[in-house]
This record gives C-alpha cells, sequence and structure tokens, in this order.
C-alpha cells in the first residue's frame, strides 16, 4: 500500500487549487439534505453531481455542505442554494442529470432554474 | 436504500448529531465464516439506556421536525434479511458501538457499494471529524485516517474538491487491493 507517496501527491495536487479556506461568508453555498430520505432518496448521487460540475466548471467560489431533514421527505433529493444577499433557493425531486444544468444557470448564470424549485 | 454504503452514511449521521470528535467505520469480511461486518464506533454523547431498548423502533427518534426515525429500523432489517442481526451498545458521554452483521453470501444482502462516496460525502458531511475507514477481507485489510491526510494538508481547513477527489482515489485503490481477484462485496 502506498500511502505516504499518496498523500504526498495531495500536496501536489493542491498546490493548482487555491482558494480553500477564504472566508466562506462570501461564497456561494450548495446545501444538500443528508437525512435518512435524503440519503435513501439519492443524496449521495446529487452531491457528487455537484462535485463534478463544480471542478468541470473550474469554479472556486462554491462550496458544499449538507443538512439534515427539514420534514418534507417526500420532495428529496433537495438541495438549498444560497448566493449571498439573495433568498435562499430550495430545488427538490432533484436527479443528477438537472445539476449541471442549476450549477450552469444559476450558480454560474445567476438565473433560477424555475423547473426544479420548491413550489 | 439500494447499498450498505447509503445506511452507512445515514447512520454516522447520527455520530455526527451526537458531536463526536473521532468515528470509526470498520468494514470486515470473512468468507470462512460467511460473514459480513459493519461496525461503527463513536465518541459522541452517548444513548440513554431507556433510548437504548427502542432505539430501533421507528418511531424512536431525537428529531423534532417529525416523529419517525428510519434510520436504524432500515439499518436492522437490511441485517435480519440475510440471517444476521444489529447490536448497539453505548454509554452516556463515552460513546456508541454500532454492530451490524451480515451472512455475506445471503442472495438478500445488499451490496456494499460505493465506500469512497460515502466517505466522500462524510468528509463534506463533517471535516472536523476524524474517521477511520478499515476494510478486510480474511483479515487482509486497508486503513484509511483522516488524521493521516491532515498530517499533509493542516488541520485547519475544509477539504477542496481536489482533495476530495485524492481521498476517492486512495480508498477505491485500497479496496481494490484488498478484494484482489474477488467480486466486489
Amino acid at each position: 500500500m502506498k500511502s505516504i507517496k499518496e498523500l504526498l501527491e495531495i500536496k501536489e495536487k493542491m498546490q493548482g487549487s487555491n482558494t480553500i479556506r477564504e472566508n466562506s461568508e462570501d461564497k456561494i453555498k450548495v446545501v444538500i439534505g443528508m437525512g435518512t430520505c435524503g440519503i435513501a432518496s439519492g443524496a449521495r448521487e446529487i452531491m457528487r453531481a455537484f462535485l463534478d460540475s463544480i471542478a468541470l466548471n473550474k469554479l472556486t467560489n462554491v462550496v458544499v455542505t449538507q443538512m439534515g431533514c427539514k420534514g418534507m421527505c417526500s420532495n428529496e433529493p433537495m438541495v438549498d442554494v444560497i448566493i449571498p444577499g439573495k433568498p435562499v433557493v430550495s430545488y427538490v425531486n432533484l436527479e443528477p442529470s438537472a445539476i449541471d444544468i442549476i450549477v450552469k444557470q444559476h450558480i454560474i448564470g445567476g438565473d433560477i432554474v424555475a423547473q426544479y424549485t420548491l413550489r | 436504500m439500494k447499498e450498505l454504503s447509503h445506511n452507512i452514511l445515514d447512520i454516522v449521521q447520527n455520530s455526527i448529531t451526537a458531536r463526536a470528535s473521532q468515528v470509526n467505520i470498520e468494514i470486515a469480511a470473512d468468507t470462512n465464516n460467511d460473514s459480513l461486518s459493519i461496525v461503527i464506533t463513536d465518541d459522541g454523547c452517548g444513548i440513554d439506556e431507556k433510548t437504548l431498548i427502542s432505539i430501533t423502533d421507528p418511531f424512536t427518534t431525537s428529531r423534532t421536525t417529525r416523529k419517525v426515525g428510519m434510520g436504524l429500523p432500515l439499518l436492522k432489517q437490511t441485517c435480519e434479511d440475510t440471517g444476521g442481526n444489529l447490536t448497539i451498545t453505548s454509554q452516556l458521554n463515552v460513546g456508541t458501538q454500532l454492530c451490524a452483521k451480515y451472512v455475506l453470501s445471503s442472495l438478500d444482502r445488499l451490496p456494499l457499494g460505493d465506500v469512497d462516496e460515502t466517505m466522500v460525502a462524510l468528509l463534506i458531511s463533517a471535516p472536523n471529524i476524524r474517521f477511520v475507514l478499515g476494510y478486510s477481507i480474511n483479515g487482509e485489510r486497508f486503513c484509511f485516517d483522516t488524521d493521516e491526510l491532515r498530517e499533509q494538508i493542516g488541520y485547519d481547513q475544509s477539504y477542496s474538491i481536489q482533495i476530495l477527489e485524492v481521498v476517492k482515489e486512495y480508498i477505491l485503490n485500497g479496496i481494490n487491493e484488498i478484494n484482489g481477484g474477488r467480486n466486489k462485496l
């Protein structure tokens, strides 16, 4: 097992990635519902789709975090997108294919993707 | 839940809620005994005796947003479907240990699934917790410890996506090495 070597590679890769820990206050937050209901309906896969899309689009101003169950289990997987200074937008009943659209249209473009919002 | 790794992600959320500072996840398969066990140990706030008795009852929950808690009942069912069982021991202010046992070859045993993805999700969920993952088959063991990672990257930052990718790759490689030529668990 090449543990130390692998871990050293981490450092190398890190040098290419700046802005890991700036003040997270002024970053865009993606908050994924990780209660039992969320996980059972695919929250982990939604999280993966966000990570992939954020990396693909080379976004450095977005942090992904989690929340528990909000009591609206039938709407899971749910994600809140929080852009500083703007109202929280809750997306519901998500599937991985929707995530790229949300990242491009809402997080990059600033336009809410109405078809997936909670209403 | 489609895979046991989903259940692991779900159950460890309880440890996070219990304000654990360290969580150990030990997955061990033994082909001679035809057994698979998942043991999760935390140093969180623990569960009192009274609650522990009814802990796998869906109508027991500490949450306030609704009156049911499905995490442990679902996990228990995944065990019992195979002829295995779930045991939980806990001590207030010391921590909790959960042991899920499965009959490895049972047709009703869910696949373990993507343990790497579950670990990535856990690191995002609780960057401040030390996670130790052990994965072994017949005694041959792979271990991932976030403290080893922290030694390299420092203790005071959240994990960047680049680091999470390395973690995923590292765990995948480790597990594949232990699996050898076998089918995935």
